[in-house]
Protein backbone atom coordinates (compact mmCIF):
# COMPACT_ATOMS: atom_id res chain seq x y z
CA UNK A 1 0.00 0.00 0.00
CA UNK A 2 0.71 3.43 -0.45
CA UNK A 3 2.24 4.51 3.31
CA UNK A 4 5.33 1.49 2.41
CA UNK A 5 5.97 3.23 -0.73
CA UNK A 6 6.65 6.66 0.98
CA UNK A 7 9.83 6.27 2.70
CA UNK A 8 9.49 7.72 5.60
CA UNK A 9 12.77 9.29 7.03
CA UNK A 10 14.00 8.28 11.00
CA UNK A 11 12.30 9.85 13.54
CA UNK A 12 9.57 11.22 11.07
CA UNK A 13 5.81 10.85 11.66
CA UNK A 14 2.79 11.36 9.39
CA UNK A 15 0.31 13.86 11.11
CA UNK A 16 -2.34 13.91 8.68
CA UNK A 17 -3.54 12.36 5.70
CA UNK A 18 -6.11 14.88 3.49
CA UNK A 19 -8.26 13.92 1.03
CA UNK A 20 -10.74 15.68 -1.20
CA UNK A 21 -13.72 17.05 0.08
CA UNK A 22 -16.85 14.60 -0.27
CA UNK A 23 -18.41 17.21 -2.54
CA UNK A 24 -15.86 17.04 -5.48
CA UNK A 25 -16.87 13.02 -5.73
CA UNK A 26 -20.56 14.47 -5.39
CA UNK A 27 -20.72 16.66 -8.11
CA UNK A 28 -19.24 14.25 -10.51
CA UNK A 29 -21.51 11.79 -9.36
CA UNK A 30 -24.51 13.78 -10.22
CA UNK A 31 -23.18 14.41 -13.76
CA UNK A 32 -23.33 10.58 -14.07
CA UNK A 33 -26.69 10.16 -12.79
CA UNK A 34 -27.46 12.16 -15.17
CA UNK A 35 -26.14 9.96 -17.95
CA UNK A 36 -27.40 7.02 -17.20
CA UNK A 37 -31.15 8.63 -17.13
CA UNK A 38 -30.20 10.04 -21.00
CA UNK A 39 -30.71 6.96 -23.06
CA UNK A 40 -34.31 6.45 -20.81
CA UNK A 41 -34.91 9.97 -21.87
CA UNK A 42 -34.73 9.21 -25.44
CA UNK A 43 -36.86 6.51 -24.83
CA UNK A 44 -39.87 8.52 -23.55
CA UNK A 45 -39.49 11.08 -26.07
CA UNK A 46 -39.52 8.45 -28.94
CA UNK A 47 -42.66 6.96 -27.25
CA UNK A 48 -44.04 10.79 -27.21
CA UNK A 49 -43.68 11.52 -30.45
CA UNK A 50 -43.99 8.81 -32.85
CA UNK A 51 -47.57 7.86 -32.80
CA UNK A 52 -48.94 5.31 -30.08
CA UNK A 53 -49.40 2.53 -32.61
CA UNK A 54 -46.22 2.37 -34.25
CA UNK A 55 -44.06 3.00 -31.52
CA UNK A 56 -44.85 0.50 -28.62
CA UNK A 57 -44.57 -2.33 -31.55
CA UNK A 58 -40.82 -0.84 -32.65
CA UNK A 59 -39.50 -0.92 -29.57
CA UNK A 60 -40.84 -3.86 -28.86
CA UNK A 61 -39.25 -5.75 -31.85
CA UNK A 62 -35.90 -4.50 -30.65
CA UNK A 63 -36.24 -4.90 -26.50
CA UNK A 64 -33.23 -7.29 -26.78
CA UNK A 65 -31.24 -4.67 -28.59
CA UNK A 66 -32.40 -1.89 -26.46
CA UNK A 67 -31.23 -4.11 -23.32
CA UNK A 68 -28.21 -4.63 -24.36
CA UNK A 69 -27.53 -1.42 -25.48
CA UNK A 70 -28.52 0.18 -22.20
CA UNK A 71 -26.75 -2.01 -20.19
CA UNK A 72 -23.43 -1.37 -22.55
CA UNK A 73 -24.46 2.19 -21.41
CA UNK A 74 -24.23 1.42 -18.11
CA UNK A 75 -21.51 -0.75 -18.25
CA UNK A 76 -19.28 2.41 -18.88
CA UNK A 77 -20.94 4.53 -16.60
CA UNK A 78 -19.67 2.09 -14.08
CA UNK A 79 -15.96 2.24 -15.53
CA UNK A 80 -16.17 6.29 -15.89
CA UNK A 81 -17.49 6.29 -11.68
CA UNK A 82 -14.75 3.60 -10.69
CA UNK A 83 -12.25 6.58 -12.44
CA UNK A 84 -13.75 9.07 -10.28
CA UNK A 85 -13.12 7.01 -7.42
CA UNK A 86 -9.57 6.44 -8.07
CA UNK A 87 -9.44 9.94 -8.55
CA UNK A 88 -10.43 10.68 -5.15
CA UNK A 89 -9.08 7.42 -3.41
CA UNK A 90 -5.85 8.11 -4.56
CA UNK A 91 -5.02 11.30 -4.77
CA UNK A 92 -3.63 12.20 -1.09
CA UNK A 93 -1.81 14.91 0.74
CA UNK A 94 0.53 13.71 3.55
CA UNK A 95 1.54 16.37 6.38
CA UNK A 96 3.90 14.77 8.32
CA UNK A 97 6.11 16.52 10.83
CA UNK A 98 9.26 16.99 8.27
CA UNK A 99 7.66 17.80 5.11
CA UNK A 100 4.24 17.50 2.71
CA UNK A 101 4.15 14.95 0.11
CA UNK A 102 1.44 15.81 -2.67
CA UNK A 103 0.36 11.97 -4.57
CA UNK A 104 -1.72 13.10 -7.96
CA UNK A 105 -3.31 10.39 -9.87
CA UNK A 106 -3.81 12.50 -13.09
CA UNK A 107 -5.34 9.42 -14.76
CA UNK A 108 -4.28 5.78 -14.67
CA UNK A 109 -0.88 5.62 -15.82
CA UNK A 110 -0.10 9.54 -14.96
CA UNK A 111 1.03 9.79 -11.68
CA UNK A 112 2.62 12.74 -9.57
CA UNK A 113 4.55 12.83 -7.05
CA UNK A 114 6.15 15.50 -4.90
CA UNK A 115 7.31 16.87 -1.71
CA UNK A 116 8.86 20.11 0.11
CA UNK A 117 10.39 20.57 3.69
CA UNK A 118 8.89 22.08 6.02
CA UNK A 119 11.91 24.55 6.52
CA UNK A 120 11.12 25.44 2.71
CA UNK A 121 8.24 26.45 3.01
CA UNK A 122 7.58 30.44 2.90
CA UNK A 123 3.80 30.68 3.02
CA UNK A 124 0.46 28.97 3.00
CA UNK A 125 -2.99 30.92 1.37
CA UNK A 126 -6.21 29.56 1.68
CA UNK A 127 -8.88 30.22 -1.10
CA UNK A 128 -12.32 29.48 0.17
CA UNK A 129 -14.29 30.82 -3.06
CA UNK A 130 -18.04 30.40 -3.57
CA UNK A 131 -21.50 29.93 -1.46
CA UNK A 132 -20.77 26.17 -1.66
CA UNK A 133 -17.85 26.35 -0.51
CA UNK A 134 -18.21 28.49 2.43
CA UNK A 135 -21.07 26.42 3.87
CA UNK A 136 -19.91 23.03 2.86
CA UNK A 137 -15.85 24.16 4.03
CA UNK A 138 -13.68 23.40 1.08
CA UNK A 139 -11.07 25.05 -0.21
CA UNK A 140 -8.04 25.76 -2.35
CA UNK A 141 -4.53 25.58 -0.59
CA UNK A 142 -1.58 27.79 -1.74
CA UNK A 143 1.72 27.32 -0.16
CA UNK A 144 4.60 28.58 -1.65
CA UNK A 145 8.22 27.51 -1.40
CA UNK A 146 11.37 28.35 -1.86
CA UNK A 147 11.93 25.02 -3.71
CA UNK A 148 14.18 25.85 -7.22
CA UNK A 149 12.20 23.37 -9.52
CA UNK A 150 8.71 23.70 -7.59
CA UNK A 151 7.63 26.96 -6.51
CA UNK A 152 4.08 26.39 -5.55
CA UNK A 153 2.34 23.64 -4.06
CA UNK A 154 -1.69 23.97 -4.92
CA UNK A 155 -4.54 21.62 -4.04
CA UNK A 156 -8.45 22.28 -5.02
CA UNK A 157 -11.47 21.13 -2.49
CA UNK A 158 -9.78 20.51 0.20
CA UNK A 159 -12.08 20.09 3.36
CA UNK A 160 -11.69 22.27 6.34
CA UNK A 161 -9.02 24.63 4.70
CA UNK A 162 -8.52 26.89 7.66
CA UNK A 163 -7.48 23.14 10.03
CA UNK A 164 -5.18 22.43 7.20
CA UNK A 165 -3.46 25.61 7.47
CA UNK A 166 -3.32 26.10 10.72
CA UNK A 167 -1.66 22.54 11.16
CA UNK A 168 0.53 23.15 8.79
CA UNK A 169 1.91 26.36 10.24
CA UNK A 170 1.97 24.13 13.37
CA UNK A 171 4.41 21.62 11.77
CA UNK A 172 6.50 24.39 10.31
CA UNK A 173 6.92 26.33 14.20
CA UNK A 174 7.75 22.89 15.80
CA UNK A 175 10.44 22.16 12.94
CA UNK A 176 11.67 24.88 12.94
CA UNK A 177 12.01 25.34 16.87
CA UNK A 178 15.07 23.75 17.79
CA UNK A 179 17.00 25.10 15.78
CA UNK A 180 16.36 28.58 17.03
CA UNK A 181 17.24 27.06 20.66
CA UNK B 1 -33.98 -6.13 -43.93
CA UNK B 2 -33.35 -9.14 -42.55
CA UNK B 3 -29.65 -8.50 -44.00
CA UNK B 4 -29.91 -5.45 -41.74
CA UNK B 5 -31.26 -7.29 -38.98
CA UNK B 6 -27.93 -9.93 -38.84
CA UNK B 7 -25.56 -7.10 -39.41
CA UNK B 8 -26.58 -4.92 -36.28
CA UNK B 9 -27.04 -8.50 -34.30
CA UNK B 10 -23.30 -8.92 -35.30
CA UNK B 11 -22.58 -5.56 -34.48
CA UNK B 12 -23.57 -6.37 -31.06
CA UNK B 13 -22.12 -9.35 -30.66
CA UNK B 14 -18.65 -7.71 -31.73
CA UNK B 15 -19.37 -4.76 -29.15
CA UNK B 16 -20.31 -7.47 -26.14
CA UNK B 17 -16.81 -9.38 -26.54
CA UNK B 18 -14.85 -5.58 -27.01
CA UNK B 19 -17.08 -4.75 -24.10
CA UNK B 20 -15.71 -7.91 -22.39
CA UNK B 21 -12.27 -7.07 -23.47
CA UNK B 22 -11.78 -3.62 -22.27
CA UNK B 23 -14.21 -4.24 -19.25
CA UNK B 24 -11.45 -6.75 -18.22
CA UNK B 25 -8.44 -4.90 -18.47
CA UNK B 26 -10.00 -1.23 -16.56
CA UNK B 27 -10.42 -3.73 -14.17
CA UNK B 28 -7.05 -5.21 -13.98
CA UNK B 29 -5.83 -1.96 -14.15
CA UNK B 30 -7.76 -0.17 -11.52
CA UNK B 31 -7.48 -2.88 -9.64
CA UNK B 32 -3.77 -2.78 -9.50
CA UNK B 33 -3.83 0.80 -8.73
CA UNK B 34 -6.10 0.52 -5.69
CA UNK B 35 -3.72 -2.26 -4.35
CA UNK B 36 -1.06 -0.58 -4.95
CA UNK B 37 -1.26 3.15 -4.13
CA UNK B 38 -4.58 2.91 -2.11
CA UNK B 39 -4.18 4.03 1.90
CA UNK B 40 -6.02 1.02 3.13
CA UNK B 41 -5.97 -2.72 2.20
CA UNK B 42 -10.13 -2.62 3.12
CA UNK B 43 -11.21 -0.13 1.52
CA UNK B 44 -9.50 -1.32 -1.61
CA UNK B 45 -10.76 -4.50 -1.40
CA UNK B 46 -14.42 -3.05 -0.52
CA UNK B 47 -14.14 -0.82 -3.88
CA UNK B 48 -13.35 -4.07 -5.52
CA UNK B 49 -16.22 -6.05 -4.27
CA UNK B 50 -18.56 -3.18 -5.32
CA UNK B 51 -17.70 -2.41 -8.70
CA UNK B 52 -17.57 -5.95 -9.71
CA UNK B 53 -21.25 -6.64 -7.52
CA UNK B 54 -22.46 -3.54 -9.51
CA UNK B 55 -20.83 -4.91 -13.26
CA UNK B 56 -22.20 -8.64 -12.80
CA UNK B 57 -25.43 -7.62 -13.54
CA UNK B 58 -24.73 -5.62 -16.37
CA UNK B 59 -22.55 -8.57 -18.15
CA UNK B 60 -25.45 -10.71 -17.30
CA UNK B 61 -28.12 -8.81 -18.72
CA UNK B 62 -25.93 -8.30 -21.98
CA UNK B 63 -25.35 -11.89 -22.34
CA UNK B 64 -29.46 -12.57 -22.39
CA UNK B 65 -29.98 -9.85 -24.00
CA UNK B 66 -27.49 -11.40 -26.68
CA UNK B 67 -28.66 -14.74 -26.03
CA UNK B 68 -32.56 -13.13 -27.72
CA UNK B 69 -31.19 -12.14 -30.72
Amino acid sequence: MIFEKIQLEANEEILSVIRRHWFYVFKQCVFIALLVFLPLLGLLSFLVFVPQSNSVGVLASYAPHIVFLYAFWLLINVMLLASIWTDYYLDIWCITNRRIIKIDQVSLFNRETGSFRLERMQDVNVEINGILATFLDYGTIHVQTASADLEEFKATYLPRPQEIKSQILKAADDRMEPKSL
Amino acid sequence: MPNADILFSTGLHGLFYMATLIYTLFTTFTAYHWFTYGSSKKTSTLSLGIYLFVSAPLFIAMAAALSFL
